[in-house]
């Protein structure tokens, strides 16, 4: 609670102290002598007022305001006294040589006003005394460079704003186009990051840079002057050198010791002269302003057309010129023709420094009347820039059939098409000759056939498939490939038993080998391992049925004994043989 | 097995041989009657050769001319549609259809297709489905023999080569199989032509049902939906409604 109180009697003393002294307002400026395209600042400063003080600006001759105003308060607090400070301050720019007075400006605060005494400022002209020109002295300023300063009504003059600086630029925007009364301005965009070129300007060499780039058209004759482009850029100045007096050493002489920073500075341009000429006399009689280069085409959407159904003409004009402040010529129709409200479109874009493309309107026309109807060609008159002299240009006839809608009311009408009106001249064409192919009805488009050449190509793919994995699989296993093998073999060896026939000797070996090397394989043993007995033991280990077992093993046995003890079986070859076919089919079918 | 073969062959060529000169002299009297401007009679030749099941270009492009010398421009645009179906690029087809299309009372304003739209539909249209099947066949055909040939010469130098044709012939023989289908499905008794002078397009395939709109000779349509004796159609414009069977030929 006490700290409180304590807080409302110094808040009452501050105000007290504010209100009880009378405010006193001054004026300065920072420069009683410029140069032209400099620039100073006129400070307002009221001292004992809590009031913002509100101004009214006086007209300045040859100086044009470039600034402001900027607000500053600041409150000062002095033996237990508090004072405001507020203070406003003008940037000026000085336009032309001579003696500019800032007259006395009236200054309010709140219900009182009070009177700024009148300053004066000495404008001397750049290069008064100087033996060089002052631009060489500044690390940064701007150029206004025009195409060219003598044109006529209508014909664009570009101006180009070009930055020239020695020192760093961190920005390059510029807001806002200079005022040109007398001509229309439309700017030409660009990157906002504009290339720097290097160039030597009065023997020193610059960095340049185009800022903008503005197309103006002169709207009337005489001596027109646009003004300068005002512009605030960031740039890079010297910092304060004490690092350099402290450190007294080429090290520290190094930029990047040497503390240079961002400052925001005003740049003004040189005002621009152009002499507007007259058009030459004498005009003709529709001409409407039009320079440059233009062509101008009028088409109908159709030219055949059924009676009070609508149909569009369109005017295009093209080229290049004065878009902006030209007008498409009217289309007057006549009294049997309905002509609606036009509509109106644009595509105009800045090519080459000069303004092109295209305008055009669109009239809804709805004839009354049956038959040949034709308007004349539009016109359109213009100034043309390379030959000093007027164009008429013309769209050429407009002509359109108009039909009757005969018999009852279609369900949708429309008009023509060009193709079609094309197409109207022409007749049906003649028959073909009996000569051509038939073909069976409208018989299934996926007939047998073309099913059966589909699958017979999968077939054929999935069969190679299944063969080379077969393969491939054989290639691995050398069991698997002797158990595939083992029948072809046996055959084999049969057929060599058969020719062998009458030379019993070999026959036994030969047919015991046959059994023995087909069992041998199926059942994945060894042959040369194989005896009789381990034979037949292996039979019965896979379950084979005993009767098969025991003629294998009897069969075996009688081949060995007659091996070995040629005639101890009384059997001839043949029987010997078909035996031996008979058990492998046996065989075959078990193992 | 030979002896088979033979006999069928010769069955087969004798019967082809039969019906080419049984429809191609039908044909020519046709033909000869309509130079004679007996159009009527010409029109009675050709739909015998229909009627037999014979089917040419030719013979649906007559036939629509025919039918346009009679006036009757509904036969004329269902005739030369299906002409169209069969030889989707001859230039006469192409322009009696367009001819024909300008004597129709319903006209309809649309809006232009853009370029690319355009060129995707008449690249669609460009080809008759025998010439598609045939695209497609010989397609599949390629992609198995390279296929093939790539399995065997898997181990060579040359087996890659085949595995890229067989891979482009794959990814073209999927292509035209797809618009084979799409087309097939697209091309069969999908479009209806009004026969008769003017039509009441109902409301639903009820009789007695409200009338939406009236429909004029010639005018084309899509179907939609199918009932016993009702199809629902689409005309150009997007609208939409019931016609009885009798009232329209299909294509």
């Amino acid at each position: 609670m006490f700290a409180i109180s304590r807080l409302f009697v110094v808040m009452m003393l501050v105000v007290g102290s504010v209100m009880g002294a009378s405010p006193t307002v001054t004026a300065s400026v920072d420069a009683n002598r410029v140069m032209v395209q400099d620039s100073f600042t006129w400070t307002i400063t009221v001292q004992g007022s809590d009031a913002m003080p509100q101004i009214r600006l006086p007209d300045i001759d040859k100086l044009a305001l470039l600034s402001g105003p900027m607000q500053s308060s600041s409150y000062t607090y002095v033996n237990g006294r508090m004072s405001g400070k507020k203070t406003l301050t003008y940037t000026f720019v000085a336009l032309e040589a001579g003696r500019a007075v800032i007259p006395p400006a009236k200054v309010f605060l709140g219900d009182n006003s009070y009177l700024t005494k009148r300053l004066v400022v000495d404008i001397v002209a750049s290069n008064q005394g100087q033996p060089k020109s002052k631009t060489n002295d500044r690390p940064v300023f701007l150029k206004a460079i025009p195409s060219k300063t003598s044109i006529f009504i209508g014909e664009p003059v570009s101006v180009k704003y070009k930055l020239y600086t020695k020192v760093g630029v961190y920005n390059y925007q510029v807001d806002k186009l200079p005022d040109a009364v007398g001509f229309w301005a439309s700017e030409v965009e660009q990157s906002s990051q504009p290339r720097l070129v290097s160039e030597v300007f009065d023997g020193v060499r610059y960095n340049t840079a185009i800022l903008k780039t503005v197309l103006y058209y002169p709207t009337r004759s005489g001596e027109l002057v646009i003004d300068p482009l005002k512009t605030e850029l960031e740039i890079e100045v010297k910092g304060n050198q004490r690092n350099r007096r402290l450190f007294n050493d080429p090290f520290f002489n190094d930029p990047f010791f040497s503390g240079t920073r961002k400052a925001t500075r005003n740049f003004l341009s040189n005002p621009v002269k152009i002499n507007v000429k007259q058009l030459p006399e004498p005009r003709p009689a529709n001409f409407s302003g039009a320079v440059g280069k233009f062509q101008i085409r009028a088409n109908l959407d159709t030219n055949a057309v059924v009676v009070n159904d609508a149909v569009g003409l369109n005017i295009v004009l093209s080229g290049y010129g004065n878009f902006e402040s030209l007008r498409l010529p009217e289309f007057k129709a006549p009294e049997y023709i309905d002509v609606f409200k036009p509509e109106r479109s644009e595509s105009i874009s800045i090519k080459n420094l000069r303004h092109q493309g295209n305008k055009k309107v669109t009239y809804l026309l709805v004839p009354r009347e049956i038959g040949k109807l034709s308007f004349d060609p539009i016109k359109f008159t213009y100034f043309d820039l390379n030959t000093g002299k007027y164009v008429t240009r013309s769209s050429g006839k407009i002509q359109m059939m108009v039909y009757d809608a005969a018999g009852t009311q279609p369900l949708v009408t429309s008009g023509y098409s060009r193709e079609e009106v094309a197409l109207m001249r022409d007749d049906i064409r003649y028959i073909k000759a009996a000569d051509d192919q038939f073909s069976l009805g409208q018989s299934s488009l996926f007939s047998t056939g073309f099913w059966s050449i589909h699958l017979l190509g999968i077939a054929a793919t999935l069969g190679l498939f299944g063969y080379q994995f077969r393969m491939r699989q054989l290639q691995g296993n050398i069991n698997l490939r002797r158990s595939v093998k083992a029948m072809r073999e046996a055959k084999g060896k049969l057929r060599q038993a058969q020719k062998l026939t009458g030379n019993s000797s070999e026959l036994p070996s030969l047919l015991h080998q046959c059994i023995v090397g087909f069992i041998g394989a199926r059942l994945n043993a060894a042959e040369n391992a194989l005896d009789t007995t381990e034979l037949i033991s292996l039979l019965r280990e896979k379950n084979i049925s005993g009767e098969i077992v025991a003629e294998s093993r009897h069969f075996l046995e009688g081949l060995t004994l007659d091996r070995f003890a040629p005639g101890a079986v009384q059997q001839n070859d043949e029987e010997l043989i078909k035996q031996t076919q008979e058990l492998l089919q046996r065989l075959g079918k078990v193992l | 097995m030979r002896r088979l073969t033979i006999i069928l062959l010769a069955g087969v060529l004798s019967l082809s041989t039969a019906w080419s000169v049984d429809f191609e002299s039908l044909m020519f009297s046709g033909n000869k009657l309509y130079e004679q401007g007996n159009f009527d009679k010409a029109i009675a030749e050709y739909e015998k050769i229909i009627r037999a099941d014979g089917v040419s270009p030719a013979l649906y492009y007559n036939l629509g001319c025919a039918y346009f010398s009679l006036e009757d421009y509904g036969q004329a645009i269902l005739n030369f549609e299906k002409a169209r179906q069969l030889a989707p690029r001859d230039p006469d087809i192409q322009h009696n259809l367009e001819f024909t299309k300008l004597f129709l009372k319903d006209r309809f304003d649309l809006p232009e297709p853009m370029p690319l739209v355009e060129w995707f539909s008449t690249l669609w249209r460009s080809l008759s489905l025998t010439e598609l099947r045939f695209l497609e066949t010989v397609l599949f055909i390629l992609m198995i023999l390279s296929l093939i040939a790539y399995r065997l010469l898997m181990d060579q130098y040359s087996g890659r080569a085949f595995l890229m044709v067989s891979a482009l012939t794959g990814i073209l023989f999927i292509l035209s199989m797809g618009w084979l289908w799409n087309r097939a499905s697209a091309d069969q008794d999908k479009m209806a032509v009004l026969l008769v002078s003017e039509a009441n397009i109902s409301s639903a395939p009820v009789p007695g049902s409200s009338t939406l709109f009236v429909i004029h000779k010639g005018t084309t349509a899509e179907i939609l939906n199918t009932t016993d004796s009702w199809y629902e159609i689409r005309l150009l414009d997007g609208k939409t409604g019931w016609i009885l069977h009798e009232a329209v030929g299909i294509y």
